[in-house]
């Protein structure tokens, strides 16, 4: 049926440990949680594709789109608890599974990614599929598979082989149904019992390993990590922090606040950023990617490598450029590589008095919260307000013309501080812009496409204006203002949870993110550090179960652990 | 990643030392984005008999020249036009390309221009053609000297202008958009096959009136265009350090006006396009250029040129040129000859210069030493 969607938290499954069997605990966390129930999560398209780089190799080649995902409170990770397959959706992971599983079969590749030869190419080898499968399933599905399951894909590399006569292209079929099952697509959580906590459930150490995984590098579990989960290493608070801080100590974090940060700021709407061609000419898709990665590296090299102050990236002055973005921002860089090698990034550091500073005066940032022909400090000011503070802008009602607002050309208000005055006369319209446009004007000096200007329609800029009572002059102002706001750091707490969670957190987990914020401060608003309390933390694996359906006429069962 | 074969320069880096002597010198460079033959034609600046014919046209009596019939001609025409042996291949073309004569025998006419009949083409003249762009190069004002429609200075030189603008295909206007086909062509065509010119201004405060540094040189690095075909701005070039293209003059601004300190005391030479004019040299050289409110500049260069160098640029093409854009390649030469106004030859007394006004666009760039071993900050 069109447009239906498959319900995951069907599929989730309960397993039951013994509570007697729960090892010592190091150390517990200091606040008690009401834990939210289990969801089950479908892979994001990079997570999708990092599995299979990291599984198969990194040459693979993916056809297909992967269906979009729903952003919750601004995240995509905290929307993939709350999106199924739609049908399209499931032929697209069908053709991307075949695409996938004809390359890792062929010839080229067998020699990294099979494990024994058939003794008959031409027929089905039951034992070398059964090697292949159970190899790999392991890390598609992120635990071991059933023998139940491991059958049934044996059996259907031996059905593909038989009809294709052809033990490779038999694999490969079976490869591609694995690819396409909800085990590989979906992060499951699968529970058990929590020792430290009467009547309590956690998620079981396979699912807690993808839970730590996706978290800290985008990808599944890695060999070592299944590996500890099937020992019970994970289970301890001392094996938990071991393998935290191995994967913090691996490259593939990098990946990990990448990934974060992608989500954090939403650039996955770069994908749909256009821009007037007349008005903003060196917008195009080469400076839409350089201005993402510039912003990602700003932050990587701030948050991760220098392992500085979070806040800092509102302030900072250090940043990374090529030759395409060089132009947008008026910098000298050239990159003498030979022709038709694409740009290289250096460092740059903006002089003191440049009024850039900071990611809000990134291309990222300005440009990505601009329409196509013109800048917008409404738009700059509530990403502002939403993005980086986690305060909420109530949208526009329906029936307020924006006809001042969008005449850029009116000789009346020639900048965009005189139309928005002019717009604001409108009471209905005055209260949000108060909220939006002293944080947005502040930007004026970059246009639509993040250019730096000092004038709008021949009349200078005035980018004055004031965060929650504190007042500055210009762009680089508006980010020390918000390096020192309290909210800052605590917005990056509530949306760093959220997106580990898959979900926005509980109203019994507020303790816990408030705990969060306190150790936030307390090391000095590392990063690093605050993702490695969030994975060693119980509070992000403990789960309630989830409510039974409510069946007109009946009152819900309550389940307990036994 | 190969960070270090990207190079950041601040421009406080470049200016001084690259550009100019003054102390704390402040200065802004500028890519060509247009360099074309400065024309103003206007109707009736040919005469009463108007622009020369077009190519089509002219070739039918440079036939009749070499001695063909008016009914040979058309004989001759109505064959090609019936494309038994193609029509560029017929006769006509064939009689144009070979109407060069050397004792009797035809030869190929754009290899030996001086053995073609002077088709006598016209050069501007009389009233209407009185205001072209340029400079006084020698200093005096004759009766066929023009005055510079924009400063109104009078004696202006530049026979190369009076040479070319009766013929149709260089006619036009200073802007790209109205600039003559010729020059059209050659830049839509060959402006990414050339490396880019970058002009630098340097004075202490280029807003004041007062010295400045003037350089032109050539980049290493192609004019860099946006998405939609336009020109870069702020891009960055390196500088070719060859000092084949590095022309550094004093100069002066005042009111806005940027002009050399010594006109006609220098010369200027840069590569310009193997494919189309492979050096612009001039001597005698005079500058003048304005940065506009939106950034970029406007401005003329005027000198004289070594004529010869010109007509091999429009004939290098031979018959392609002559048919797609530039007309009756020996008519050029002819015309060129004829007004040439400098350096007599010592042996024949033929003039071997004729001044030259070219006009030029730029916008906002960065030049880039590239010899500069520091990059402004490194993390």
């Amino acid at each position: 049926m069109p447009g239906a969607r498959v319900k995951p938290r069907a599929r989730i499954v309960f397993a039951l440990a013994a509570v007697l069997a729960a090892p010592a605990f190091a150390a517990k966390d200091k606040v008690t949680v009401a834990p939210e129930e289990a969801a089950v999560r479908r892979l994001t398209g990079e997570q999708y594709r990092n599995v299979i780089r990291v599984v198969f190799g990194p040459t693979i080649a993916f056809g297909g789109h992967f269906e979009p995902g729903l952003k919750v409170g601004g995240l995509a990770a905290a929307g993939a608890s709350s999106i199924g397959v739609t049908p399209a959706g499931m032929e697209q992971y069908d053709a991307i599974a075949r695409v996938i599983a004809a390359q890792v079969v062929s010839e080229p590749y067998r020699a990294q990614t099979m494990p024994c030869q058939p003794e008959n190419a031409k027929a089905a080898d039951d034992a070398c599929a059964q090697q292949f499968l159970s190899s790999v399933g392991r890390l598609l599905y992120r635990r071991p598979l059933t023998p139940a399951s491991l059958h049934a894909h044996v059996a259907a590399a031996h059905a593909g082989a038989e009809a294709t006569r052809d033990f490779y292209k038999g694999l490969g079929l079976s490869l591609a149904a694995m690819l396409s099952a909800p085990q590989f697509l979906f992060r499951d959580a699968e529970l058990e019992t929590d020792p430290d906590t009467r009547g309590g459930w956690r998620l079981d150490p396979y699912s807690k390993a993808s839970q730590l995984s996706f978290f800290l590098w985008n990808a599944g579990p890695d060999l070592p990590l299944l590996a500890a989960a099937a020992s019970g290493e994970l289970s301890s608070r001392k094996g938990l922090a071991h393998q935290v801080d191995r994967m913090m100590a691996s490259p593939r974090l990098e990946a990990g606040v990448r990934a974060f940060f992608i989500d954090n700021f939403g650039f996955d709407e770069f994908a749909e950023l256009t821009k007037d061609a007349v008005l903003f000419p060196k917008f195009s898709a080469q400076a839409a990617n350089d201005a993402q990665e510039q912003t990602l590296k700003t932050i990587v090299q701030l948050v991760l490598k220098e392992n500085g102050d979070y806040r800092d990236i509102f302030t900072t002055k250090k940043t990374f450029l090529t030759p395409e973005l060089g132009a947008i921002y008026r910098v000298p860089l050239v990159d003498d590589r030979p022709t038709g090698t694409p740009d290289g990034w250096a460092p740059y550091e903006f002089a003191a008095d440049d009024r850039r500073a900071g990611i809000l005066t990134h291309m990222s940032f300005t440009a990505l919260h601009s329409p196509a022909g013109r800048g917008s400090p409404t738009i700059r000011g509530k990403a502002l307000r939403e993005v980086i503070l986690c305060q909420k802008v109530p949208p526009p009602p329906g029936n307020v013309p924006f006809n001042i607002i969008q005449d850029t050309g009116n000789p009346l208000f020639k900048t965009a501080r005189d139309r928005l005055t002019a717009h604001r006369a409108n009471p209905v319209c005055a209260g949000c812009h108060k909220i939006t446009d002293p944080i947005g004007l502040a930007l004026e000096n970059f246009d639509g496409a993040g250019e730096f200007r000092t004038t709008e329609n021949g009349k200078k800029i005035d980018t004055s204006g004031e965060l929650d009572g504190i007042a500055f002059k210009d762009a680089a102002g508006l980010g020390k203002a918000v390096h020192d706001s309290p909210a800052t750091p605590r917005c990056l707490v509530n949306r760093l949870a959220s997106y580990a969670l898959g979900r926005l957190p509980g109203a019994g987990e507020q303790p816990w993110i408030a705990a969060l914020q306190a150790s936030f401060a307390d090391t000095g608003y590392r990063v690093p550090d605050l993702m490695r309390e969030i994975a060693v933390s119980d509070a992000f694996y403990r789960r309630a179960l989830p409510r039974p359906p409510v069946v007109a006429g009946t009152a819900p069962v309550q389940q307990e652990a036994k | 990643m190969p960070r270090a074969a990207v190079l950041i320069f601040a421009a406080a880096l470049i200016s001084g030392p690259l550009f100019g002597q003054q102390a704390m010198a402040e200065s802004k460079s500028f890519v060509v984005t247009w360099f074309g033959q400065a024309m103003n034609s206007k109707d009736g600046d040919c005469g009463p008999e108007g622009p020369n014919p077009r190519w089509p046209e002219q070739r039918l009596k440079n036939a009749r020249d070499l001695g063909y019939s008016a009914e040979e001609v058309e004989k001759m025409l109505k064959e090609d036009l019936r494309g038994d042996e193609g029509y560029e291949a017929g006769k006509i073309v064939q009689a144009n390309v070979f109407r060069g004569r050397i004792n009797g025998e035809a030869v190929n006419g754009y290899l030996y221009p001086s053995t073609v009949i002077d088709p006598k083409l016209r050069g501007l003249t009389g009233e209407k053609a009185r205001f072209q762009y340029g400079f006084n190069l020698d200093g005096k004002v004759g009766d066929k000297d023009f005055e510079d429609p924009e400063t109104h200075e009078k004696g202006v030189d530049s026979a190369f202008t009076r040479a070319m603008g009766c013929m149709p295909t260089f006619r036009g206007g200073l802007t790209p958009a109205a600039a003559p086909l010729e020059y059209a062509w050659a830049w839509a065509w060959k402006k990414e096959g050339r490396s880019a010119w970058i002009v630098t201004v340097t004075a202490g405060d280029l807003t004041r009136d007062g010295d400045a540094t003037l350089t032109f040189d050539r980049a290493i690095e192609r004019l860099r265009f946006n998405a939609d075909g336009s020109p870069r701005s702020d891009s960055s070039y390196r500088i070719d350090p060859s000092p084949k293209s590095h022309n550094e003059y004093k100069a002066r601004i005042k009111d806005g006006l940027i002009t050399l300190a010594d006109p006609g005391a220098a010369d200027f030479s840069m590569v310009y396009n193997p494919e189309f004019i492979p050096v612009i040299r001039m001597t005698k050289v005079h500058i003048r250029l304005k940065v506009l409110p939106d950034r970029t500049i406007a401005g003329f260069l005027g000198g004289y040129e070594r004529w010869d160098d010109l007509y091999i640029a429009y004939a290098s093409g031979g018959k392609s040129n002559e048919d797609g854009n530039a007309g009756d390649l020996a008519g050029l030469y002819w015309l060129l000859r004829k007004y040439a106004d400098h350096d007599p030859s010592p042996a024949t007394g033929q003039m071997m210069a004729i001044s030259a006004t070219w006009n030029f666009y730029g916008i906002p760039a960065f030049a880039v030493k590239i010899e500069a071993p520091t990059a402004s900050v490194h993390h």
